[in-house]
């Protein structure tokens, strides 16, 4: 096996996305097909994918930088989904607005293989470059908008996430400094062997790399930008934001976290850390989603609070022995299904947006009676990210608690589910407001193909895998497996 | 030297700080850029300073002569440069087109997204 | 597999019903009755199998994982209460046929009471605590769907929000009691769990367990102080009211209890806490259901009633109680079906539900009469009826009950006592004098004369000849509730005892009541005045309002929209959290071991501090641009002294073509004008200092700590032999970490894309 084959996917990604620019600016009468190639590209890197499944040789490449593990080939597919649903949800916005078409699809694929890249990284300079390498197009993407709100997302995503990458550079010179080296396993036995001694600057140290990406999470309190950028930025791009960069900190975050910093003298203090955060972002998460009246700045808090969920997986580093691998694989069933989950909800607001021309819940009254399916859709999804059966919400939701008592922390299991009776609250409301609400006018309406194509594959993934989870539940767990000790 | 760069350090980064919580666009990206070479120059300061000798093989030698400056920081620090002039160099253009849509360069002003159900509070009215 | 078709069957006439084409006419009604009957039929089967102590099971692996089956089982309390679902559920699906019949929406009606059915029969049925979880969620959510059905009424849609807010919230309470048990007893299978393997009772996490179990159970039971959905889901449609209220949806929070009592139950904890609740509930439904004019709502404040009942007995948790509980949960289901259906009855026959306009109806409405007379001779406990049986256990069982006896007994006496004053009122203005009503009253048609008849006719049969219920239902679900056998001996009448004197003399406070109505209706109304914000909803309203207002003020203080804030206060955070791990493991040590300084350094470091001041002060563009070239160069003079060409070219290089695009792009910018308050640069400039000195510690600290540079030693041995260059820097980028230098290239070649694309879009946009 060759370098080359290793980093497929991400070629395959990024080969589409230059192919994406030259079609634009050679055949700019055929733009129709620009998205086309774009999910090609994606399909290609998802049979890439496949087929190292099939062959099972896993090992580590570019001197040890990058990892072709059961790790990064699940966070691959995951990518590859996110994308290829955004690109189909992006397709009416990008032709309406009309300008820049293929600057906008090479751009949401650059992110796509910086997050895979970020996800295969086991190097902290490669952690940054993938991590810069998905940041840059992304704040590009969230300014990409004609009006003034869309620059401003973009300047402050962009301000925000310039201080928070400096934090999280000045973490990792730290470890290097400490440790000699930047490779995770390595940093690992460095720690184990004399970081004893250093234990005040590595929490310094856990602490600017909590910090770096506590802001591509969206946890309390990095989350500032959440609902203005969410609010601001083009709607398929925010969607994009929720759920993309949201998976990709959380699959880095173990990888460095379980793998390069798991000494228990500093694990103690980090999962103490994350469990704070995870408690202070639920809440204040969902008590700040609750009087959102426009449905982009509700689905912006609640991100915050669904981080916090996550969040409890990585607390959960203390099971002992067999089961340690329960938290980070809770965190990844966690992210497939809010992959989902809340794709299909934003898919649902763009599709409803686009008809009825408000983000405002209060217009979504009567939606049940104009368009049936795209209401029973979203409220699947909305039912999905409250954590109720039968959706694969309820499963992530049961497996992170699952993980949290385990791992002693039944205060934090507890005060997750006072906020998931919160968060019910304001997601209910919205479906109430569908299926109840009187609606203004009566006309009826129907998404686009598109929009409909991302819509059902979403929500049928959320029902789907909520009757039937195991097939995703296994392969969580065998990608967590590479952390087992 | 150390101390003396370290406080070097400091102060570009107390500079550039100050400038990003400043109103004025311009001063926010200026204070970008003294905090990106704030930031190398604590990597560089911090990972050992050697004086005048690069990490270099000497011809007919097969490792480079110790002492010599730590290649690794050196490695990290150039994708720190390369990236940030990236961001900078974007950020610029951003902020060059929100001047122009808002038509002002007061940060302040940037607040079109708020929740407008949400009263807001008078943040430094007196300004 | 028998078993799951038969309980599951609803779910299939759920998926199919919006499409039959049967409801139009009056048999499809009949048809659809003959699903849920087919399952009561075959739960009747089963009667004498479980009464031999057998039991019936059908399990499939879910997720195995987790250890997670999707398992049923049936035992005397799940075939109990699958009689009582499929049962009613046959009469109240032939019932809404006809109620129903010709309104549109009847399909999706059917659909969610199928489904209500379906999730229902799942959630007894249940023998892993998961399966059991997902089918009450389902309860909660197609409830929803049946309460809400007439969504044309704003007060359906508001209480069954209410009702799905405050049983979907219990609901996710029990995920985490049922999670926790679930790793303390190591296993989610119920039997297991009942049968102690856990020895949950003993356990440390009992508490927390305890009180998300009761948190679920009690919202789903309507116990106080959650007992407010309960009468406001009286907006549904009556027959579903019927159904939800007198067999099912209410009972699954008891049923949840028994089915826990041998894990959980006999504990001092659990005691207190449902017999309070429990008495508190039932002593406050049956006074308000005193002075409630509407029949549905008489009718659900005394199911309140009844519930609060059924806790308090399954708290006293004495054989004794927990036979009393098994037959007052079946005369309930019996004596409420029927009321709750006569009361549809009356409403569709005279187009009213309220006391005040009704009179008469023996005449004019006879079978519908008889009917609710038998009904309401059950809700007042006296009489040969089941319900009576049941009362008189509960007073016995009282009577038995060592702590806080005396209470409790007043309790009951008290409630058995205002039911009946309830019951008889209901009765006297109902049935008696001339015809009353809004329009000429009429009979209903036989689907809706059944339930109530059958119902009411088995209350009495049960009552003459409890031996046909006490040796195969009651005994096996008792014993299923105790977790050992129980002795169940039924009948009417047990000579004179303390339970009929006391029963007696409720009696007399029914007879004080009635006397004293009109006297009583002014305190008792100052009695649920002063109870303010305990009166339904309000509390739930209060809190509904606070909880709003809280979120608003914590949006206002954090999400201001202030681009300066937000990165102040996460510069803050980040410069506390990190002092604080200073201050709390130390480690960070400072000594004076720090190399000399030479002239010429001393001038780059004085250039690049001007530079910084020089930024500062700035007012202008060209000053600006000035200032971060000086400290541009001068960082890359440092990076040449000390070791570094090749930074040192970067950056010359990246730092020209910074300045020259600072020129090119700010250009036409005006003056730095705005300017702070004095105040405001004080708090930023402290900020920004605190920043400045962490990060010079941080520089110092780090320089002490010397490490053996593992990667270093290795790139410097190999960089020659193996990848061919002396420049170790280089061989670094181009050789080890291609991939680096790549990902460098496409991050540069996007931020060109995106200078362009900012610039290059503005010009199209603007017109």
């Amino acid at each position: 096996m060759n370098s080359l084959d290793v980093v497929g996917p991400q070629l395959a990604v990024l080969v589409a996305a230059g192919l994406v620019l030259l079609l634009d600016s050679l055949v700019p009468q055929q733009r129709r097909l620009l998205p086309v190639v774009a999910l090609l590209g994606l399909i290609v890197s998802a049979l890439w994918t496949t087929s190292w499944v099939g062959r099972g040789d896993y090992q580590f490449l570019f001197d040890g930088t990058l990892a072709l593990d059961k790790y990064s080939v699940f966070f691959y597919y995951v990518f590859a989904g996110i994308t290829a649903t955004v690109v189909l949800a992006s397709i009416d916005w990008v032709n309406r607005e009309g300008r820049g078409q293929g600057e906008y699809y090479a751009l949401v694929l650059t992110v796509c293989s910086g997050l895979m890249f970020l996800a295969a990284s086991r190097d902290l300079i490669t952690i940054f470059l993938a991590l810069e390498l998905s940041s840059i197009p992304q704040y590009i993407l969230a300014g990409w908008g004609k009006d003034s709100k869309s620059s401003e997302a973009g300047l402050k995503y962009l301000l925000l996430g310039a201080i928070a990458s400096s934090l999280l550079l000045y973490g990792m010179a730290l470890i290097y400094g400490i440790t000699g080296t930047t490779l995770l396993p390595e940093i690992a036995a460095a720690i184990k062997a004399d970081g004893e001694t250093y234990r005040g600057l590595l929490i310094v140290a856990t602490i600017l790399l909590i910090a770096g990406f506590g802001f591509k999470m969206a946890v309390v309190p990095f989350q500032m930008w959440v609902p203005d950028v969410y609010q601001g930025a083009p709607t398929p791009v925010a969607a994009f934001l929720s759920v993309g960069s949201k998976a990709a900190a959380f699959a880095v975050v173990i990888r460095i976290f379980f793998e390069g910093l798991d000494a228990d003298f500093l694990s103690d203090d980090w999962s103490m850390i994350f469990a704070v955060l995870a408690a202070a972002s639920m809440t204040l998460g969902n008590v700040m989603a609750i009087v959102q009246t426009d449905i982009k700045r509700m689905l912006g808090y609640s991100s915050v609070a669904q981080a916090g969920n996550f969040m409890i997986g990585l607390a959960a580093i203390s099971v002992a022995g067999n089961e340690f691998t329960l938290g980070a694989s809770a965190i990844l069933l966690f992210v497939a299904a809010y992959a989902f989950t809340n794709l299909g909800a934003f898919v649902g607001v763009i599709a409803i947006s686009q008809r009825i021309g408000s983000d405002q819940i209060k217009d979504y009254a009567g939606m049940w009676k104009r368009s049936p399916v795209l209401a029973l859709a979203v409220a699947f999804c909305l039912i999905s990210l409250t954590g109720i059966p039968p959706t694969v919400g309820f499963w992530a939701k049961l497996y992170i608690f699952n993980a949290g008592i385990r791992a002693d922390l039944v205060w934090l299991v507890l005060i997750g589910v006072l906020n998931s009776v919160v968060a019910g609250y304001y997601y209910l409301s919205v479906a109430r407001q569908m299926f109840m609400g009187d609606a203004e006018e009566d006309k009826k309406f129907r998404a686009s193909p598109s929009i409909t194509m991302a819509l059902g594959a979403a929500t049928i993934g959320v029902i789907v895998f909520g009757i039937i989870p195991m097939p995703l539940m296994s392969a969580a767990q065998d990608a967590a497996e590479i952390f087992a000790r | 030297m150390e101390l003396l760069l370290a406080l070097t350090v400091g102060i570009l980064y107390a500079a550039g700080l100050y400038l990003l919580l400043r109103r004025s666009l311009v001063k926010v990206i200026v204070g970008l850029a003294l905090l990106t070479n704030g930031a190398n120059l604590l990597i560089f300061t911090a990972a050992g300073l050697v004086r005048g000798r690069p990490p270099l093989v000497e011809a007919g030698e097969n490792v480079p002569q110790a002492p010599f400056a730590d290649p690794v920081p050196q490695a990290l620090i150039l994708t720190a440069i390369v990236i940030g002039f990236g961001l900078q160099a974007f950020a610029m253009a951003l902020a060059y087109r929100v001047y122009r849509e808002s038509g002002s360069e007061d940060v302040d002003s940037l607040r079109t997204t708020e929740d407008p159900s949400i009263s807001l509070p008078k943040v430094e009215a007196a300004e | 597999m028998t078993l799951a078709v038969f309980a599951l069957c609803g779910f299939a006439m759920a998926l199919a019903a919006p499409f039959l084409p049967i409801w139009r006419f009056r048999p499809g009604g009949w048809l659809a009755a003959g699903v849920p009957a087919a399952s009561f039929v075959y739960f009747l089967t089963l009667v004498p199998r479980i009464g031999d102590d057998e039991v019936v099971t059908a399990s499939w692996n879910w997720i195995p994982t987790l250890d997670v089956a999707f398992a049923l089982r049936v035992d005397g309390l799940a075939l109990l209460m699958a009689l009582l679902v499929s049962g009613m559920g046959a009469l109240v699906v032939l019932y809404s046929g006809a109620y129903l019949q010709g309104k549109p929406g009847l399909g999706r009606f059917m659909a969610y009471l199928f489904g209500f059915m379906g999730s229902m029969l799942g959630l007894v049925l249940a023998a892993d605590l998961i399966t059991l979880f997902v089918f009450w969620e389902l309860t909660s959510i197609t409830s929803f769907l049946l309460i809400s059905f007439e969504t044309e009424k704003p007060e359906a849609r508001k209480a069954a929000t209410q009702a799905l807010l405050v049983t979907g919230g219990g609901g996710l309470a029990l995920l985490g009691g049922f999670a926790l048990i679930g790793i303390e007893a190591g296993t989610y299978d119920i039997a297991e769990i009942t049968a102690g393997g856990g020895g949950l009772a003993e356990s440390s996490r009992y508490l927390p367990i305890l009180v998300l179990v009761l948190a679920g159970a009690f919202t789903k039971s309507a116990q106080f102080p959650f007992h407010f959905w309960l009468p406001g889901a009286m907006a549904a449609p009556t027959p579903v009211s019927a159904y939800l209220h007198s067999a099912t949806m209410v009972k699954a929070g008891v049923y949840l209890l028994a089915r826990l009592h041998p894990a959980l139950g006999d504990t001092t904890e659990w005691t207190v806490a449902l017999t309070a609740f429990g008495s508190v509930t039932m002593v406050l439904g049956a006074f308000i259901a005193v002075h409630q004019t509407d029949l549905k709502l008489i009718l659900a404040y005394s199911t309140v009633a009844a519930l609060g009942l059924l806790v308090l007995l399954l708290g006293i948790g004495t054989d004794l109680a927990v036979k009393g509980a098994m037959v007052f949960l079946l005369a309930h289901a019996l004596y409420k079906g029927t009321l709750f259906l006569a009361a549809g009855s009356i409403d569709h026959g005279t187009g009213t539900r309220e006391l005040g306009k009704l009179g008469g109806l023996a005449r004019a409405m006879p079978i519908t009469a008889a009917a609710l007379a038998v009904g309401a001779v059950s809700l007042a406990g006296f009489g040969p009826v089941l319900a009576f049986i049941g009362k008189e256990a509960l007073i016995e069982a009282v009577l038995h009950f060592g702590q806080a006896g005396e209470a409790a007994v007043i309790g009951a006496v008290v409630t058995g006592g205002t039911l009946f004053a309830v019951a008889a009122g209901m009765l006297g203005r109902l049935l008696i004098g001339a015809v009353r009503a809004p329009h000429h009253p009429h009979e209903s048609p036989w689907e809706m004369l059944a339930g109530p008849v059958l119902l009411s006719v088995l209350s009495v049969v049960f009552a003459l000849a409890p031996a046909l219920i006490s040796g195969g239902l009651v005994a096996p679900a008792a014993a299923a509730v105790a977790g050992e056998q129980v002795k169940v001996k039924l009948a009417l009448w047990h000579g004179v005892n303390t339970a009929l004197l006391l029963s007696l003399l409720s009696l007399a406070i029914a007879a004080a009541v009635l006397w004293n109505a009109p006297r009583l209706r002014p305190v008792t109304a100052r009695i649920a005045d002063a109870a303010g914000p305990l009166r339904p909803g309000e509390l739930y309203y209060t809190s509904l309002l606070n909880l709003n207002r809280v979120a608003r003020q914590q949006t206002r203080l954090l999400q201001h929209g202030y681009l300066r804030l937000y990165l102040a206060i996460t510069l803050a955070t980040a410069v506390a959290l990190t002092v604080a791990a200073i201050a709390v493991r130390g480690g960070v040590e400072l000594d004076n071991s720090y190399g000399d300084i030479a002239f010429y350094e001393v001038i780059i470091a004085g250039v690049i501090i001007a530079g910084a001041g020089l930024a500062i002060r700035a007012s202008d563009r060209l000053t600006a641009v000035v200032a971060l070239g000086a400290v541009g160069f001068g960082v890359a003079l440092v990076y040449a002294f000390f070791g570094a060409p090749d930074l040192a070219l970067t950056q010359f290089l990246v730092e020209t073509l910074t300045v020259l695009l600072f020129v090119l792009v700010f250009y036409r910018l005006p003056r730095l004008a705005n300017v702070s308050p004095v105040p405001t640069r004080v708090r930023d400039a402290a900020l920004s200092l605190a920043a400045g000195a962490l990060m010079t510690v941080l520089v110092l600290a780090s320089i002490t700590q010397t490490s053996d540079h593992t990667l270093t030693a290795y790139f410097a041995e190999t960089s020659k032999p193996v990848a061919f260059g002396r420049n170790v820097v280089n061989v670094i980028l181009v050789d080890f970490r291609s991939l680096d230098t790549l990902g460098e290239i496409i991050v540069l070649a996007v931020a060109a894309l995106g200078v362009v694309a900012m610039l290059k879009l503005r010009r199209e946009d603007s017109p």
